[in-house]
């Protein structure tokens, strides 16, 4: 494979910053949602789904509070680590969130617009057009990357080498 | 005459040795996609599997929503993805990962630098948000783009239960609390206004 331009991999890399403030927003949001399904008594015979509230007090080891949240986000089976396919779902869920005319590629437009306070700027490369498999090859190669003892899963710490996640 | 039947030939064996190795490639590749029941494809699973693309952004999850025998890979509940076959390729993703160009360096200093704020940001945002809507949830006001509600249901005593959740049109696993397993159609699955679970699966769900 052409290696791509540098001013595409910054770019592609501003992708991977704008799917951590999503996935932050939609965790936290989504988490405080969830009181909403409370509020109707349950039906007879059939109970109301219970709400979740995923435990944010108990931060993990060398995690801010913020930064545990945004890890246990993508941790679905709560195993403390995380896996590749938990951390593809999540992209692939993102990229469909910029794509949303669903034509199968993302453009810089549509980033932008996506994620206003990432790319407040003149647009770095106002061509690109990034399909998802583009986008999943570039991530995963940040996974595995941070991988580096080749487990296919990321404690913390490598987590939050692997994002950039601020101490 | 004979000049240009030599060059059909000498061409007709250069695309046959093309036609090869790009036919041993389509083989080590199986695309299968499903729009909700399960949909099993053909493939030689004995030499190995794995996910090489994920295509839907419903959620591929290995003994959920996809999962393999010797002769077959199977696909539930919108999982549409390209699994690669035999002894896994090279991907893409290692080929790049293992490359440290200066490009590379500086876009990782790049996320480094910008990642902090934007997290910063967005988790602040996103309490906020929770405040201001905190007396008045309704339905349709969940989250991020109004698409996904976080929502738990328990099979606590083995047995099937039913758990009432309003206008789904998708759902899966957000987190699974049960050792037993939780396989979509299975052992839990949904319809409109509902959600069940059988067999001790015990889960929050994303609903959409």
């Amino acid at each position: 494979m052409m290696p791509r331009p540098m001013g595409q991999r910054i770019f592609v890399a501003g992708l991977g910053l704008a799917l951590l403030a999503g996935a932050a927003a939609s965790f936290g949001q989504a988490a405080g949602a969830t009181a909403g399904s409370q509020s109707k008594p349950p039906t007879p015979g059939m109970p109301e789904a219970r709400a979740t509230q995923p435990k944010t007090s108990d931060t993990l080891p060398g995690l801010t509070a913020e930064q545990t949240r945004f890890f246990r986000y993508f941790d679905r089976d709560g195993d403390g680590q995380i896996g590749r396919e938990e951390y593809r779902n999540v992209i692939v869920q993102f990229f469909e969130s910029m794509d949303r005319e669903h034509h199968g590629y993302v453009t810089d437009a549509e980033i932008r617009k996506s994620f206003p306070a990432v790319h407040q700027g003149e647009p770095l490369n106002p061509k690109l057009r990034m399909s998802l498999t583009q986008f999943e090859d570039f991530m995963m190669a940040r996974f595995d990357r941070a991988d580096s003892d080749h487990t296919g899963k990321l404690p913390p710490d490598q987590f939050k080498a692997l994002q950039g996640m601020p101490e | 005459m004979r000049r240009k039947s030599y060059w059909t030939r000498a061409a007709a064996v250069v695309m046959a040795a093309l036609s090869v190795p790009m036919l041993m490639i389509a083989q080590s590749v199986v695309r299968c996609d499903s729009e909700g029941p399960r949909k099993t494809c053909h493939a030689d699973t004995r030499g190995g599997i794995a996910l090489r693309y994920q295509y839907s952004s419903q959620g591929c999850w290995q003994g959920d929503t996809w999962g393999y025998t010797a002769s077959t890979v199977w696909v539930s509940n919108g999982c549409k993805a390209d699994f690669s076959l035999g002894t896994v390729p090279h991907t893409q993703a290692q080929t790049q990962s293992q490359g440290s160009s200066s490009g590379d360096v500086l876009a990782g200093v790049l996320i480094g630098a910008l990642a902090g704020a934007a997290i910063s940001n967005a988790v602040r945002d996103s309490n906020n948000h929770h405040d201001d809507y905190d007396d008045s949830w309704h339905d349709g006001d969940y989250d991020y783009d109004g698409y996904r509600r976080r929502v738990q249901c328990n099979s606590d005593d083995m047995g099937m239960h039913e758990c009432r959740v309003r206008h789904i049109g998708y759902a899966e696993v957000a987190r699974q609390y049960s050792g037993s397993p939780c396989i979509y159609g299975r052992s839990w699955g949904y319809d409109r206004n509902y959600i069940w679970v059988d067999r001790g699966c015990r889960a929050d769900f994303w609903v959409r």
